[in-house]
């Protein structure tokens, strides 16, 4: 089933409309079901996806057979990143994690789109750029804050990228998103469930309270979100006048900490 | 930087990044860049602050780091480290004027240093320097999401001869000043914790770590036997390659 596109993903939403006739005619959306195997690792990649209100789950694929997520993307990007490097093969596998629709193109399409440069070409970088500090910011995350802090973190981010307070949501791959075995996602929402914060039944996640929930987050909510709101803004990046000077103060904190 | 005016000359060459673009874009760029020398811990940019320089390691690594809450204690973790093969203060090149990370020198040694007006001037009308940049960017996202499922996966001595074997690479010896602090920083673990993985891969004659912090390689062999699966995929589609270049 597929259909013209009508709106819906943030980036190509951002783009000024006398910008879209390089691709216009060449987008239509499609359904995703949970678990559709969307982008192959290691086979020709052909298509760019835009999410409407699905989420895309990138993973990677371990030895031990096992895959672990290790990228979530929503309305606020598209699928994969690659895509805007030569390598005729997608690097890792993606799934459809939450279903929904998107609106896909062609990679040719895509590929001309960015040459023409202009505003698809900025906010692809900036996606780019978005991606890379959310990916890098979640390594230390995971190592750092407890399994609370990032099921409330991650349901945030979920929230935003599907546009809506209610998501369908199987504990399998919030075990998975989370890095803990099912019985610490049970424990970890059942949390947040007490708090009033959320309400989680029959694998679908209704966010209630989002005050208490973003209590209950990590400070790396704030900061991703932060970011990806930045990289969708066309407006052009202020200049900053912080000097480098607080960074001594930085620095003593953690030669600080780390001896005490 | 200051402090770095009466030691600079000349690009020669050492920066793989640099290296590997077409050689008229790299004379372009050759006419204003120039060596400095790196101290261990020398701040580069602040966090939100102004990049005025771009830097292009040749034997130095720069630390990027995230400041954290672990328990309501905030401390500095580093996650990304960034040697030869790549740029720090990528960012200017894609319009964004400030650093979104506190950078700083984790091992002393020679950057290249190009003011960044220059770089985003020429990432400006060079497709190809753009493409390289953003060729680069993906590289550090494969890497970035690697470790996410690495932290997940992987047990700290896994993890330690990683990072022992990735720096070794990125800074193109296999002999280098490693601080227990900050080896610490990459695997988000106490200091004792960092002995004992280090105390691991001295006794199996991998390497030699010394009182003054020195680590040397002894036996490459035996350290890639010890580390994650997520080496060879960063050397594959990471920001580390065998020979330097990305």
């Amino acid at each position: 089933m597929s259909d013209a596109y009508e709106g819906g993903n943030r980036l190509l939403d951002c783009i000024p409309l006398a910008e879209r006739s390089v691709f216009e005619g060449a987008l239509h959306t499609a359904s995703f079901a949970v678990r559709d195997l969307a982008i192959t690792a290691d086979e020709p990649l052909c298509r760019v996806i835009f999410p409407i209100d699905c989420i895309f789950s990138i993973v990677a694929l371990l030895q031990s057979g096992a895959t672990t997520e290790v990228g979530t993307v929503g309305r606020e990007g598209f699928v994969p990143a690659e895509v805007v490097s030569s390598s005729p093969l997608a690097l890792r596998s993606t799934f459809c994690q939450v279903p929904g629709r998107a609106a896909v193109m062609e990679r040719t399409v895509f590929e001309r789109a960015l040459a023409a440069g202009g505003t698809f070409a900025v906010l692809v970088r900036r996606n780019a750029s978005a991606r890379l500090f959310i990916s890098e910011q979640l390594t230390a995350c995971n190592l750092t804050h407890g399994i609370v802090q990032r099921c409330a973190r991650w349901l945030l981010m979920t929230r935003d990228r599907v546009g809506s307070p209610d998501f369908p949501l199987t504990h399998e791959f919030l075990a998975m998103m989370l890095g803990v075995r099912r019985a610490g996602v049970t424990e970890a929402a059942g949390h947040l469930q007490q708090l009033g914060a959320i309400r989680y039944r029959r694998g679908h996640i209704s966010l209630i309270d989002d005050a208490l929930l973003t209590d209950q987050a990590c400070e790396c909510y704030g900061a991703t979100n932060a970011v990806l709101e930045a990289s969708l803004d066309c407006t052009p990046p202020r200049e900053t006048v912080v000097d480098a000077s607080g960074a001594a103060g930085m620095m003593a904190r953690m030669i600080e900490h780390r001896n005490a | 930087m200051k402090g770095h005016e009466q030691r600079t000359r000349g690009y020669e060459g050492g920066n793989a990044f640099l290296d590997g673009l077409p050689a008229a874009e790299r004379r372009v760029l050759a006419d204003e860049l120039r060596v400095v020398e790196i101290d261990a811990r020398e701040a580069i940019f602040n966090r939100d602050g102004k990049i005025a320089e771009v830097y292009f390691p040749i034997d130095a690594l720069f630390s990027i780091t995230a400041e954290l809450r672990r328990e309501e204690i905030p401390d500095v973790y580093e996650i990304a480290a960034v040697g030869r093969e790549g740029i720090v203060g990528f960012e200017v090149a894609l319009g964004l004027p400030a650093s979104r990370r506190f950078v700083l020198a984790q091992i002393e040694g020679r950057a290249a240093v190009l003011p960044s007006r220059t770089l985003a001037q020429r990432a400006g009308k060079s497709a190809v320097l753009l493409a390289a940049i953003h060729k680069y960017v993906l590289r550090r996202i494969y890497a970035g999401e690697q470790l996410v499922g690495c932290a997940f996966a992987h047990g700290l001595g896994r993890r330690a001869a990683r990072w022992v074997a990735t720096i070794a690479d990125k800074v193109g010896r296999s002999e280098f000043g490693l601080s227990q602090e900050f080896l610490a920083m990459m695997l988000a673990v106490e200091t004792h914790a960092v002995r004992a993985a280090l105390a691991g891969l001295e006794a199996s004659g991998a390497v030699r770590y010394d009182r003054e912090e020195n680590l040397t390689i002894l036996r490459p062999q035996v350290l890639h036997e010890a580390v994650c699966e997520c080496y060879q995929a960063l050397r594959e589609h990471g920001d580390l390659t065998s020979d330097g270049h990305v």
